[in-house]
């Protein structure tokens, strides 16, 4: 028996994939230990999949796949509020993310590095409109270094990962 | 993978941190006083001299244990699933803060000439 060559089929078969890791792997960095006494600091290993849906799918498919995976973990693991946090970051960071991949003046790195600093502000911005307090803006400068170190450690790996994958997906 | 832009971009980020730090230190000095708030809403002002445990009720009914002790603040105990508040240890700066994300809980020390100003908004 022989499968048509179905482009949509092997889409979704892709979308299943890439959620299904994301979500791994959210879960995966919701078992690490809090490293810091501020809210927020995480590597975002997440952020791998969309990455690399960024550089070997198309954007919509990259976002499509972020916003399902921020759903969904928002659903399971989540508790009210942090999924308004996640959707903020997530989708803060993606845009930043799409415009510095789209200048093509970035690498890998560059472009992880300027989406986990994004994620980070969206957050803080949130939490200081729920809570209204400024007193969290003091946190930034620790969640710019964090977000920075994450962005570096997480855009060298998609890179690796992004080079040994097929050209198009 | 790595452009040189990226390094740049990365080098960028670290100075705005490092400044950020610069800033706020310059900034430092000994509080005397913490403000609760839950969910925007002063809770209570409480002096930082003054020995004590209290339990502070959350935004959705979940509780936070605050301490002060030796001129410090710190969440001993809350009933959310990830205690950030209470990793975050001692407080006694101005402007220093403990925060519950989940409870909505703002603990923040602020300065002796600043509780006439919050009395005045609490009312």
């Amino acid at each position: 028996m022989q499968f048509p060559n179905d482009k949509k089929g092997k889409r979704v078969a892709y979308y299943g994939l890439c959620i299904a890791l994301a979500f791994v792997l959210s879960y995966l960095e919701s078992l690490l230990p809090v490293f810091t006494g501020v809210p927020g600091v995480k590597l975002g290993l997440t952020n791998l999949v969309v990455l690399v849906a960024l550089y070997r799918m198309k954007v919509y498919d990259a976002l499509f796949i972020n916003v399902v995976r921020i759903i969904l973990v928002g659903l399971t693991f989540g508790n009210g509020y942090s999924f308004l946090y996640s959707l903020a970051g997530g989708i803060f960071s993606f845009v930043v993310m799409v415009i510095l991949y789209r200048s093509k003046k970035f690498g890998s790195v560059g472009v992880s590095v300027s989406g986990g600093v994004a994620h980070n502000f969206a957050q803080i911005a949130v939490a200081m409109l729920i809570m209204e307090t400024h007193a969290l803006l003091f946190y930034l400068p620790v969640l710019i270094l964090s977000g920075t170190m994450a962005g570096v450690l997480v855009g060298i790996l998609s890179g690796q990962i992004v080079k040994r994958l097929p050209r198009d997906l | 993978m790595i452009k040189r832009n990226d390094i740049l971009l990365a080098a960028l980020f670290l100075i705005l941190a490092a400044a950020g730090f610069f800033i706020i230190q310059s900034f430092v000095k000994e509080g005397s006083y913490v403000r609760v708030t839950v969910d925007g809403a002063l809770q209570g002002v409480y002096p930082l001299d003054a020995e004590g445990t209290y339990t502070i009720k959350g935004y959705d009914g979940g509780y936070n244990t605050m301490v002060i002790s030796n001129g410090q603040v710190s969440f001993s105990e809350a009933d959310c699933p990830d205690g950030l508040c209470v990793k975050m240890g001692q407080k006694s700066q101005v402007n220093e803060s403990i925060v519950c994300l989940p409870h909505r809980v703002v603990a923040e020390v602020c300065e002796a000439d600043e509780k006439a100003e919050f009395d005045a908004v609490s009312k």
